[in-house]
């Protein structure tokens, strides 16, 4: 059955597959570079990789933590064209998050949907397996097909945005291009597709619907994450005084700083305009300004909620679950919309 | 026929019609607060009015700095997606199927072969797509065409070149006629649509890249920084700076990472009179910017700057450039596609 499946869908196989491979050289021939930048000595025999790996993280400002910054300014953009610098930023990785959601769509949509409004189900259904076993045979097939060009990219990917890791942390990197996130795309795409395939039984709309209804999700979600997510493990929080010095136990560099800002001895937060206002423009979290001193002086506390870039997996167990969560809903949705009717 | 062409896409065309009247309507309300915030007055100032003045105060630049810092952000991201793969949208579900569809479902036999001929039959159909996505893409350039004016200091000019002016309705015009040919040549529908999605960037992405720097020579300067601190002649804001770098003594540019690695490398000079930057405090331009750096010892390298620019002035003329570029591609795909089919046997 899944051979039958297969050889259905060769042809969306062999493009999906060549598609990827493109995408797949063109990460490998600018990964490379950004491997060989990583490993050059910036002063003297300290490369940006040795500052990356180096324990404790290099603290802001410490000459580590200059060279990281000068090593990522080389990759993102040229300020002269919003297209290059875009091509070269978030909307790249927003971009390259998108491409699991299209296998999955690509191969879900027209899955069942192309049987239906060709007809051919009349003569598949009446074949010597039942009809659950077919369908059933089909999904596992999709799914496989899915999890190994899905699986194989997102290798690819994971080693093209490792130095970007090792310096901005998981969180800031790749965390929506690698580990088992884009799997977990993949898969709700997928049974979107599935789902809508049955529910409107033509290909093109199922696939037209499934990716603007993956777009739509995945935008909501992304935007509920960045307020929720930051609770669904309680966060570290540090409270201090940012006219004396930065704490050692404060948030690292690879962290996720959720949110920052300073409160007054109550405990309520003090404006940034409230501050600038009173205290002037200098940078009011470095030690040695008016600015500070002035906080200082009000009895001002910084304070900073982060989750730590160990966190990174769970929060990748977290986000999977969710849309492998959903998948299943909406693969249940479909299945008792299509025993509603008859066919 | 017309009327047999909206019988046959209604749907494709009224959801697309949708999802542009959707984006289109982000455009607008999205660049509202934007706008208001543009001519908010404070103490008798703008940032409309700091900019018209190119006023240097402290308020000027406060207000200025504190716009842009929350305003003034082209790069948002789903304004942009939405613009740079609406075409290539156009292009898979439009144009992909078109041709493709019929010969997927062996329904050209029948439809070719009726009293219209093949050619006139297919010109039909390549026609009355390609008006209505010329209309959907004329709604959403009329609302980029608002949004891009409600970021004035950044939303015109070179940086904006791939949303302003005629460029986009040519880059739709050819992911129609790609998303065609490719149904015509794969003759499988969602094959096709990947491989125009696929196509459309693959051709996109090169030519702003490699080819749009060079439709005219770009004007170059290479000077000595240390000998001449302030050339004459040098790149305008507006203009658009192509290309910026260190050449070495026989002329040949220095990478980035060799720079480092030559100024502050095993071999390369120590801290004292002859390091280029204060250690510890690489400059955050590295590599296309001189300033603050120690230009003597860049100068004892033997080391120029190079600046490579297209002036401001030739905006117009690129644009045209551009579009009759993607309108030439658009109709060698349509002359393809009439060729594939007559070629393809019903």
């Amino acid at each position: 059955m899944t051979w039958v499946t297969f050889r259905r869908f060769r042809f969306e196989l062999v493009t999906l597959t060549v598609a990827l491979a493109a995408l797949a050289a063109w990460l490998i021939g600018t990964g490379l570079q950004h491997y060989a930048a990583f490993d050059v000595p910036y002063v003297g025999p300290i490369s940006a990789a040795a500052c990356a790996r180096q324990i404790p993280q290099p603290q802001p400002n410490s000459e580590c933590y200059n060279i990281l910054t000068t090593y990522l300014n080389q990759f993102q953009g040229d300020g002269g064209n919003p297209l290059l610098s875009m091509l070269l930023s978030n909307t790249l990785h927003f971009l390259i998050a998108l491409v699991p959601a299209l296998v999955g769509a690509m191969l879900g949509g027209p899955l069942i949907a192309r049987e239906l409004e060709r007809g051919t189900f009349r003569l598949v259904w009446a074949q010597g397996i039942t009809r659950g076993r077919w369908l059933w045979g089909s999904v596992i097939a999709a799914t496989l097909a899915t999890i190994a060009l899905v699986g194989a990219i997102t290798l690819v990917v994971t080693w093209w945005s490792a130095p970007l890791d090792q310096i901005v942390g998981h969180f800031s990197g790749g965390f929506e291009m690698e580990g088992l996130v884009p799997l977990a795309y993949a898969l709700f795409a997928l049974a979107l597709g599935i789902a809508l395939g049955l529910i409107v039984r033509s290909s093109v709309p199922a696939l037209f619907i499934t990716l603007l209804g993956f777009f739509l999700v995945r935008s909501l979600i992304t935007q509920l994450a960045t307020q929720l997510y930051a609770y669904f493990m309680p966060p570290l929080t540090i409270t201090y005084d940012s006219s004396i010095a930065v704490p050692p136990t404060g948030p690292q560099m690879r962290d996720w700083v959720t949110s920052s800002g300073f409160v007054d001895h109550f405990g309520d937060p003090v404006s940034q305009d409230l501050i600038n206002g009173i205290c002037g423009a200098n940078d009011p979290t470095t030690a040695g300004n008016p600015t500070s001193a002035c906080v200082h002086a009000h009895g001002w506390l910084y304070t900073v909620t982060w989750q730590p870039d160990s966190r990174f997996w769970a929060y990748q167990g977290i986000e999977s679950a969710i849309y492998l969560a959903l998948a299943l809903a909406v693969l249940a949705v479909a299945i008792w919309w299509v025993r509603r009717r008859p066919v | 026929m017309i009327w047999l062409v909206w019988r046959r896409h209604r749907l494709g065309i009224l959801a697309l019609t949708l999802l542009a009247l959707a984006l289109a309507v982000y455009l607008v309300i999205g660049s509202w607060p934007a706008r208001a915030a543009y001519y908010q007055v404070t103490n008798g100032q703008s940032p409309a009015s700091c900019y018209a003045s190119q006023s240097t105060s402290t308020l000027c630049t406060q207000l200025t700095a504190q716009w842009r810092d929350t305003y003034d952000d082209p790069g948002d991201v789903l304004g942009w997606l939405g613009i740079l793969i609406a075409p290539a949208v156009l292009g898979m579900f439009l144009g992909a199927p078109l041709v493709a569809d019929e010969l997927e479902s062996g329904t050209q036999r029948l439809a070719w072969t009726q009293g219209v001929t093949r050619r006139r039959w297919l010109l039909t159909l390549i026609a009355s797509e390609a008006i209505v996505a010329l209309l959907l893409a004329g709604v959403v350039q009329v609302a980029v065409w608002y949004w891009l004016g409600s970021y004035p200091p950044d939303g015109n000019g070179f940086g904006a070149f791939d949303m302003m002016g005629m460029a986009p309705l040519a880059y739709v015009a050819f992911a129609l006629m790609l998303g065609l040919a490719m149904g015509a040549l794969v003759r499988r529908v969602v094959p096709a649509m990947l491989l125009t999605l696929v196509g459309y960037l693959a051709v996109r992405i090169p030519i702003v890249l490699y080819a749009r720097p060079h439709y005219l020579p770009p004007l170059t300067l290479t000077w000595d920084p240390y000998v001449t601190p302030n050339p004459r002649i040098q790149p305008g804001s507006q203009d658009w700076v192509v290309s910026g770098g260190w050449l070495d003594s026989t002329g040949k540019p220095i990478g980035r990472g060799d720079f480092f690695a030559r100024v502050f490398g095993a071999g390369g000079p120590r801290p004292g009179p002859n390091y280029c930057t204060p250690m510890g405090q690489p400059d955050a331009n590295i590599g296309t910017d001189f300033n603050g750096w120690n230009t003597l010892c860049t100068h004892n390298y033997g080391w120029h700057y190079q600046t490579v620019w297209q002036p401001a002035d030739r905006f117009w003329l690129f644009q045209g450039i551009e579009c009759a570029l993607f309108l030439a591609l658009a109709v060698a795909l349509v002359a393809l596609t009439l060729w594939l089919v007559r070629r393809v046997l019903a």
